[in-house]
């Protein structure tokens, strides 16, 4: 069930959240910052 | 060596409440009983001299004291100035932080001044709506204790309140819940599943559904307090949704006795100066936390030889084979180790909230990946995972088979022959 386990899926999602304006991802960049 | 970073001091054996579900009291063993009412400034001294040299020679720089009980206010401030001064003096090479777990009833702005100028932390443990605390959390004339300590959750609010600990209770409807700690003003809290395991389940469970396998109690709560939680701008912080998200996203620095893989290098330390595993553990049977370590003869790393620590401290690669099969594993780690145990296989059983747990964490990585861009989700190759997936996959011949001198210890704490 683990999203992220190696550095360049990280990397992905960081990019992702950095980027997006959704507002459903908000909890999850304040988590994942 | 084993690193214990956190110290939980039981610096009073007796309490103002008598709460229901109390481990201490109230869950099968009485052995508080042969403990002095309160620790002594020479049980703290003797306890700095042994962190001294034990942080030293296992090369631990910061060390958490957490003040607790019984009821930690029914000592004195002086006692607490006296420890902190203790500490500071005999460790100079140790920066500690300090936590209070309090029941809040006598906490008042004394208190909270005296705390905040001694940058002590401090958490209140609150059990939701005055229907549903004064249930559970009663004085010793069976007086509700509600009205006291929302009055110190309120007033904490502009007083340096940390956080809030809530036993996890389903009888609460989770708006009701999550309306209450919105009045309150609480701004941090966490959510602890209720003591118990399989030979004494807590009573959140249907005994008749437990075979079900779709029958989560405590997930189908949990759950519906997130999409209240999630929808709220300015939502609380709840560290069981934070640390299981966290997780989930690839955070290998989360994790404590109940989430996570990491070991668990916490410590008991008993009003009389006993050094022991944390007592939540009371809970499976008489005298299971017991043992002749104290910091008045011996040291911390005596505790090391005690086979109930060395399992608590590697609960979370110790665990059934079911668990190292399970593709929640990496998230859970097995659980809280006292949740596990049975009087039949003693250690060797997945947790009681095993479903609970598999059906929480498969919705929120779901919701994550719901969230997260298609092309993103594409990208990171990870796929949405049901609770049904995860039951499926429980049912396969295991892959991983467990190591014969594992299963033998975690058996070896069974009660019955």
């Amino acid at each position: 069930t683990k999203i992220a386990s190696q550095p360049e899926q990280k990397s992905i999602i960081d990019e992702a959240l950095k980027s997006s304006q959704n507002e459903q991802l908000d909890l999850y960049k304040a988590i994942f910052g | 060596m084993k690193k214990i970073s956190s110290f939980v001091l039981k610096i009073a054996s007796r309490c103002n409440l008598n709460c229901s579900y109390c481990y201490m009291y109230n869950l099968g063993d009485k052995t508080y009983m042969n403990q002095p009412k309160f620790m002594s400034i020479d049980t703290i001294s003797a306890l700095a001299e042994r962190l001294r040299s034990y942080c030293s020679a296992a090369d631990i720089r910061f060390v958490q004291i957490v003040f607790h009980g019984g009821e930690p206010l029914l000592l004195s401030k002086e006692f607490f100035r006296e420890s902190i001064e203790i500490f500071t003096s005999t460790c100079p090479d140790i920066e500690f932080s300090y936590t209070i777990q309090t029941n809040g009833v006598q906490l008042d702005s004394d208190w909270y001044h005296f705390f905040n100028e001694y940058q002590v932390k401090i958490g209140i443990s609150f059990d939701g709506p005055r229907e549903q605390h004064d249930r559970y959390r009663v004085f010793h004339n069976g007086k509700g204790s509600y009205e006291d300590v929302a009055k110190a959750v309120r007033l904490g609010k502009d007083n340096g309140l940390t956080g809030i600990l809530m036993v996890l209770n389903v009888d609460i409807p989770p708006a009701a819940f999550y309306q209450e700690i919105k009045q309150l003003g609480v701004r941090n809290l966490n959510l602890l599943f209720p003591d118990g395991h399989h030979s004494k389940l807590p009573g959140g469970f249907d005994i008749e559904r437990l075979s079900e396998e779709g029958y989560t109690p405590y997930a189908d709560w949990l759950i519906a307090l997130f999409v209240l939680w999630k929808q709220d701008k300015s939502r609380p912080t709840i560290r069981l949704f934070e640390n299981l998200i966290a997780l989930l996203m690839g955070n290998e620095h989360i994790g404590n006795q109940a989430i996570g893989r990491k070991t668990n290098g916490v410590a008991v330390i008993e009003t009389n100066g006993g050094i022991e595993v944390v007592d939540s553990l009371r809970a499976c049977y008489e005298g299971i936390t017991r043992n002749n370590f104290n910091v008045h003869t011996g040291k911390i790393e005596d505790l090391f030889g005690d086979d109930v620590f060395e399992l608590f401290y590697n609960s979370h690669e110790m665990v059934c084979e079911q668990c190292l099969n399970c593709p929640v594993y990496d998230i859970c780690g097995g659980g809280f180790l006292g949740n596990r145990f049975s009087e039949a296989n003693g250690f060797d059983n997945p947790t009681i909230y095993c479903k609970d747990i598999i059906r929480l964490v498969s919705f929120l990585q779901n919701d994550i990946l719901e969230s997260l861009p298609a092309a993103t989700v594409e990208q990171i190759g990870v796929e949405k995972m049901s609770y049904e997936e995860v039951m499926e996959e429980l049912k396969r011949p295991a892959n991983t088979r467990i190591d014969k001198s594992v299963k033998q210890k975690l058996i070896s704490f069974k009660q019955v022959s």
